[in-house]
């Protein structure tokens, strides 16, 4: 994981699948994937990290998993974000946002007093 | 270094997946796992590695077992669905039991006590009790129908628990208003009292029995995907 640290990371985990699951069901090697593809390689999850995050997710009633057989005839494990999950996400988008707003204001503000 | 000629990657994918197997991976989290690992080794394939190569490029992306293992157990400390399904029905079934018990136990001394005093009294805490487990039995029928609109079809085994206990209690409770003494010469209490601590576990050995039914299926169904 290059440049951004593991706690800030950590914290966005759950948004940030969220967020991809938001745009179609996955699975976590295609997960993996898109966030390298998005972060330009800054957040590379560990599969060690991914699956026990997803399960957790799952559990708490954010996304559901189904098993599909895919073109190629290897079984695979999806996930479909739910009603919860789309909730969560809404409020962390506004959450980010007021986050956002927030630090450019302050760093605007250092900036012009350096 | 090995000869890559002698390197069977079928055999060395079957003997990783032992090895997450012998971990105390349940063979959902087996079958996840070894699904990424392909998916990883069909990406690799591209990059004219052989195989013995994309497989321990695999291995290091991928992580040791032991290292797996450490993540998911960090994650879920204490996972009970680790346990069985039958053991997850035996500990319900116990704890159920005892509450069940204890139940019948305090209602016993309530209603004898209530008789002594005020039979309109008597009726009127009967009928408080059945409109609670009615109360719980349409939470439950509408937590069953919400999970229908949503196309969840796995409700746990909290739904069957806690349906069972409020379906007994109903029963119970309807029992005593109309079949405790004063009310016909021909008493029926006395039998339903003594029957009822055998019809309490026997309800939930069903519960047992749909919860361990279910996680077979749902192995079952896994397996004749692949």
């Amino acid at each position: 994981m290059k440049d951004l640290s593991k706690e800030m990371i950590g914290a966005t985990s759950i948004p940030l699948i969220l967020s991809i699951l938001h745009e179609g069901e996955s699975y976590g090697y295609n997960i993996i994937q898109r966030m390298k593809e998005i972060s330009n390689d800054q957040i590379e999850w560990k599969e060690g990290t991914l699956y026990p995050i997803l399960h957790k997710m799952e559990k708490r009633g954010l996304i559901t998993s189904f098993w599909k057989v895919s073109d190629n005839g290897r079984k695979r494990k999806y996930y479909r974000i739910v009603e919860e999950g789309e909730s969560l996400v809404s409020v962390e988008i506004q959450n980010w946002k007021s986050m956002n707003q927030i630090f450019s204001k302050l760093w605007q503000t250092q900036m012009t007093s350096i | 270094m090995a000869n890559s000629n002698d390197f069977d990657l079928k055999r060395a994918i079957d003997n990783w997946v032992v090895e997450l197997k012998s971990k105390d991976f349940s063979l959902e989290r087996v079958e996840e796992l070894e699904s990424h690992l392909g998916d990883l080794l069909s990406d690799l394939k591209s990059d004219k590695l052989s195989e013995e190569e994309q497989f321990m490029i695999a291995m290091h992306r991928i992580g040791s077992t032991e290292t797996l293992k450490k993540a998911h157990d960090y994650e879920a400390p204490f996972n009970f669905q680790r346990f069985s399904g039958i053991a997850q029905g035996i500990t319900y079934f116990l704890i159920f039991g005892m509450l069940s018990r204890v139940a019948v136990g305090a209602t016993n001394k309530i209603f004898v006590w209530i008789d002594s005093q005020n039979q309109l009294l008597y009726l009127s805490l009967s009928l408080v009790f059945q409109l609670i487990a009615l109360g719980g039995v349409f939470l439950v029928y509408r937590k069953v129908t919400q999970a229908k609109v949503k196309n969840q079809s796995e409700l746990g085994s909290n739904v069957i628990a806690i349906s069972s206990i409020f379906l007994t209690l109903m029963f119970y409770f309807c029992g005593l208003y109309f079949l405790r003494p004063t009310m016909s010469s021909l008493s029926l209490f006395p039998i339903i009292q003594s029957l009822f601590p055998y019809l309490i576990p026997a309800t939930f050995f069903i519960g047992l029995l749909v919860k361990t039914v279910k996680e077979w299926k749902k192995e079952r169904r896994i397996r004749a995907l692949g």
